[in-house]
């Protein structure tokens, strides 16, 4: 193992408030500490130094929004210093503003009995913002921008009267779903907490697998009207730093007004629009991005949905399940191949079946082609408009099951089977054949641990019916052709997408078609990961020698 | 020239597909009767001679492609009009290759016009050189591990089936050595070894240039043995008669391929592995004369695509009436026009680079003697 380079103290110092396990509030103490300061903004309106000018501008912005609380009142024992919090109700957790805000203010300030010298208009300011109020994160606020930020936001913010300055205290705590088990992908085996709509709990999740300072969590605020916080997450020394610089590049460049989900961050920072193929990772699952993070790519948190983004994303990623880690190595191989396998067969099973029941009769042995035309005899239609009407007919199927309400879920599955499957075959519309075809074709298509390239293999697989009724065989391979060369020129964040298969890298064999044992992944990806390639050093496990003292 | 580069494995497996091509359907060598597998062997050796001589060439002007050391060797005229002849040559070869798959249209496409077939074949290609070499090169690494397995698969299957008669191939030199040195001459020599000088115009790309010879003799004599292997076993499965007389002696031998009633007439399979064989083949062609060109005229590559495109498509239609005649034509082609460019046309600029050279290395010490 290589010796790390000491680290200075001052560093450390500044790492230690980074470290996690404080209570949950503390941890947005980083939250604000890297907001980058040249976002486009509107032109920053300073703070008035009355509190009235103040507070009125704020109502008149706010208009009459009901959430939005403002609570004056005056302090000391005299009640001189006029004061007002601010906070939404709903996203400030109330019992902290009570109890820790409210209270210290306008209770114990009083109960301290401090003279009144020291108690002066002069310098409230400095002894709330360092005595009197029990928060971790406090932050200092000269413009309304910041102040309707930290308002909407869910913290809470102290204007007081004759200071060009106000603090926000962070309040956030608002109706969570908690950490629930994730719902688009599921395990037999592996940790079962998945991603929640909140941003804090996200990065605390992946906080909670990698305990290294090394991890940073940097966020700044995209979108004009929704101030969405968008984290980076990246492993320092194993993340390649130009590929950080290419991230942070890219999200800078993004200018929208809203963000809702982290589709629309992947849409604007995606190399390639114009393909069927997906270049960005999205997982519901921590344990992927926590693995993501350790090959040295870079997770996208965005506040507002549980799906967390991974970039570069390459081909094979989305053919590989955290399961296969935590599986057998000759189990989870086995199932590698047999996703790659499925990938193919929903790609082109039906348009193999076209081209071989239309012009490459001769291929399929004389039994069987004569069972075949047997069922297709009373059958009207030719094959591709046969393949055509069940493939549709499914990707309704399918369509109607995701959106439907779950009560309603057992009708689409009798209608789909009896009346689609059975009865279409009986009433001689399509042949018994084409409805194994479809379904294995159906089943195949569900193998993939992604989603998203389950239905880029749904769009290409209409090409390839087209082809093969066309050009039989040969327009399948020349399909494929087409296809290979389409996914070789893709990159995603400047890595080539079919690595390490094309370029062909065999060091990388060991976690691509094969998982090797642990023992042996002693490197992260190649192009991947430019620095700190080696993973670990451990020896195959040996079977203990035979002690002669047992023999 | 593009600003990529290719891995030696890339350029590996670009000339092992870019060797067994087409030369693997058709029934090369015919005359050599069923010695012509050792026609096909004495044209590997010959054609190594001509692969140390493009990467002598090579050698001398590192990062450049033929049509630019043309101009730098035999200066801005003539260079440019030989560059400009090769450019043609080029995409004579592809339109040659292309038409060889028409002819194989009826065999596995029946009824299907073959100028549709020729259309829907340059198509990808064309996608594929406008894509890039680099993408070519990844797209080969990608489909050879298929190529080489299917080539087990069939050398598998046809032993299983029963198929070898080791006595089709006696009398080995039943022909004569003289004949079998002039198919050598004639066909197998320039078919698939002489055309690698269309590697001239991708070397230059090669990531580590110094691997250059040894990727090259790598790739030509693993695909020209492969290429050996396959027609020794053609042969033996058809003999000398059948083998000769056939369109696509392969597919006829796959035909008889049959294990248990099970895995039986695989041709149409073969057709597809033949289709990505020739895609390549003609890729390499066509990128050859495009980026020819677009050094030549100093254009974007992406400007000659489909012109080139159309004029292969064309070409491939028109360039011969029926099979005999374009079988006729390519015997006249491979045995006068090929050798023309594939190793006259090396040899001078080989000669003249040397000479040259010399002259370069006596001058300073003629100084020295003053």
């Amino acid at each position: 193992m290589k010796s790390r380079k000491p680290i200075p103290l001052l560093k450390l110092r500044k790492r230690k408030h980074s470290q996690p396990g404080q209570s949950k509030k503390d941890q947005n103490l980083n939250i604000n500490q890297n907001e980058d300061t040249d976002q486009e903004q509107a032109v920053p309106i300073h703070l008035h130094r009355e509190l009235k000018k103040n507070i009125e501008y704020i109502k008149q912005m706010v208009g009459n929004s009901s959430d939005i609380v403002i609570r004056e009142f005056d302090l000391g024992q005299t009640g001189e210093i006029k004061i007002a919090i601010f906070y939404t109700d709903g996203l400030a957790d109330k019992s902290f503003v009570n109890d820790f805000i409210l209270e210290s203010l306008m209770v114990n300030i009083r109960t301290a009995n401090l003279g009144s010298d020291v108690l002066s208009k002069k310098n409230i300011y400095e002894i709330i913002k360092s005595h009197s109020l029990p928060a971790g994160e406090i932050n200092e606020l000269v413009d309304f921008n910041k102040v309707f930020y930290h308002i909407l936001s869910g913290d809470t913010v102290v204007l007081m009267d004759g200071f060009l300055k106000g603090l926000s205290i962070g309040s956030r705590g608002w109706a969570d779903r908690g950490v629930q088990e994730p719902s688009s992908q599921t395990v037999v085996r592996g940790p079962k907490d998945g991603f929640s709509e909140t941003l804090r709990t996200n990065t605390a999740l992946i906080r909670r697998r990698i305990k290294d300072p090394n991890l940073r969590i940097e966020t700044k605020q995209i979108g004009k009207k929704t101030q969405t916080d968008v984290s980076i997450i990246y492993l320092k020394d194993v993340a390649d730093e130009k590929l950080v610089q290419e991230v942070k590049a890219r999200l800078k460049k993004i200018n929208i007004d809203a963000i809702l989900e982290s589709g629309y961050i992947e849409e604007l920072i995606q190399d390639e629009t114009y393909s069927p193929f997906p270049t960005v990772y999205n997982t519901e699952r921590p344990d992927s991005v926590a693995g993501g993070i350790l090959e040295g790519r870079i997770a996208i948190v965005v506040d507002g949905t549980p799906f967390v983004l991974l970039v570069p994303a390459l081909f094979v990623h989305f053919f590989q399940s955290s399961e296969d880690y935590y599986q057998r190595a000759d189990i989870a191989t086995l199932i590698r191949f047999l996703r790659y396998f499925a990938f193919f067969l929903a790609l082109i099973t039906p348009s193999a079946y076209i081209a071989v029941t239309t012009f490459h009769q001769e291929m399929i042995p004389t039994p069987l082609l004569i069972s075949l035309s047997s069922q297709r005899e009373g059958v009207p239609f030719p094959a591709l408009v046969e393949a055509l009407m069940m493939e549709v007919t499914f990707e309704i199927l399918r369509e109607a099951g995701v959106r439907m309400p779950r009560a309603i879920g057992s009708s689409i599955s009798i209608v789909g089977a009896l009346v689609i499957g059975q009865a279409a075959v009986e009433a001689g519309i399509i042949s018994a054949s084409m409805v194994i075809i479809v379904s294995l074709t159906a089943i195949s298509s569900f193998v993939s641990p992604t989603f998203n390239m389950g239905i880029s293999v749904r769009i290409l697989r209409f090409i390839f019916m087209f082809l093969a009724a066309t050009f039989g065989l040969f327009g399948i391979i020349l399909g494929l052709i087409m296809m290979v060369l389409h996914l070789n020129s893709l990159r995603s964040f400047g890595i080539p997408y079919l690595a390490p298969n094309a370029p062909f890298i065999l060091k990388d064999q060991k976690d691509n078609f094969l998982r090797l044992p642990h023992w042996s992944l002693h490197s992260r990806p190649a192009l991947i990961n430019q620095q700190e390639t080696v993973k670990e050093n451990t020896a195959s496990p040996k079977p203990p020698q035979p002690d002669e003292a047992n023999q | 020239m593009e600003n990529v580069k290719i891995s030696s494995f890339q350029l590996f497996t670009l000339i092992y597909i870019f060797i067994l091509g087409t030369t693997v359907i058709f029934p090369v060598g015919a005359d050599a009767k069923q010695a012509a597998w050792i026609s096909i062997f004495f044209g590997l050796l010959s054609g190594l001679p001509l692969l140390l001589m493009y990467y002598y060439l090579n050698k001398q002007y590192t990062n450049l492609l033929l049509t630019e050391y043309c101009i730098k060797i035999l200066g801005k005229y003539i260079g440019t009009m030989i560059g400009i002849l090769y450019i043609l040559f080029f995409l004579y070869g592809a339109a040659r290759d292309v038409r060889d798959v028409m002819e194989l249209t009826p065999l596995f496409l029946y009824g299907t016009p073959s100028w549709a077939i020729a259309f829907m074949l340059i198509l990808p290609i064309l996608y594929g050189l406008y894509l890039g070499i680099e993408v070519i090169g990844r797209t080969s690494e990608i489909f050879f591990p298929y190529i080489v397995l299917t080539v087990i698969l069939v050398v598998v299957f046809v032993i299983f089936s029963d198929l070898v008669k080791i006595e089709n191939l006696r009398p080995i030199t039943e022909p004569g050595w003289e004949t079998v040195l002039r198919t050598t001459r004639k066909e197998a020599w320039m078919a698939p070894f002489g055309e690698m000088i269309c590697f001239t115009m991708i070397f230059a790309y090669l990531k580590k240039p110094k691997l250059i010879l040894k990727v090259g003799v790598a790739g030509v004599v693993s695909s020209g043995l492969v290429l050996v292997l396959i027609h020794i076993l053609i042969f033996s499965v058809l003999g000398s008669e059948a083998r000769n007389t056939s369109i696509a002696p392969l597919l006829r031998m796959v035909q008889k391929i049959n294990i248990g009633d099970i895995i039986q007439r695989l041709d149409a399979f073969f057709m597809i592995w033949l289709i990505v064989n020739v895609y390549f083949k003609v890729t390499v062609f066509m990128y050859a004369a495009v980026i020819g060109g677009a050094t030549i005229f100093k254009v974007s590559k992406s400007y000659l695509v489909i012109p080139s495109g159309l004029i292969v498509f064309i070409t491939s239609i028109f360039i011969a009436g029926s099979y005999t005649a374009h079988y006729a034509q390519s015997d006249f082609v491979l045995k006068n026009v090929y050798p023309i460019f594939a190793v006259y046309i090396p040899l001078l600029l080989c000669v003249v680079t040397f000479v040259r050279n010399k002259i370069k290395k006596r001058k300073p010490r003629s100084a020295e003697n003053f």
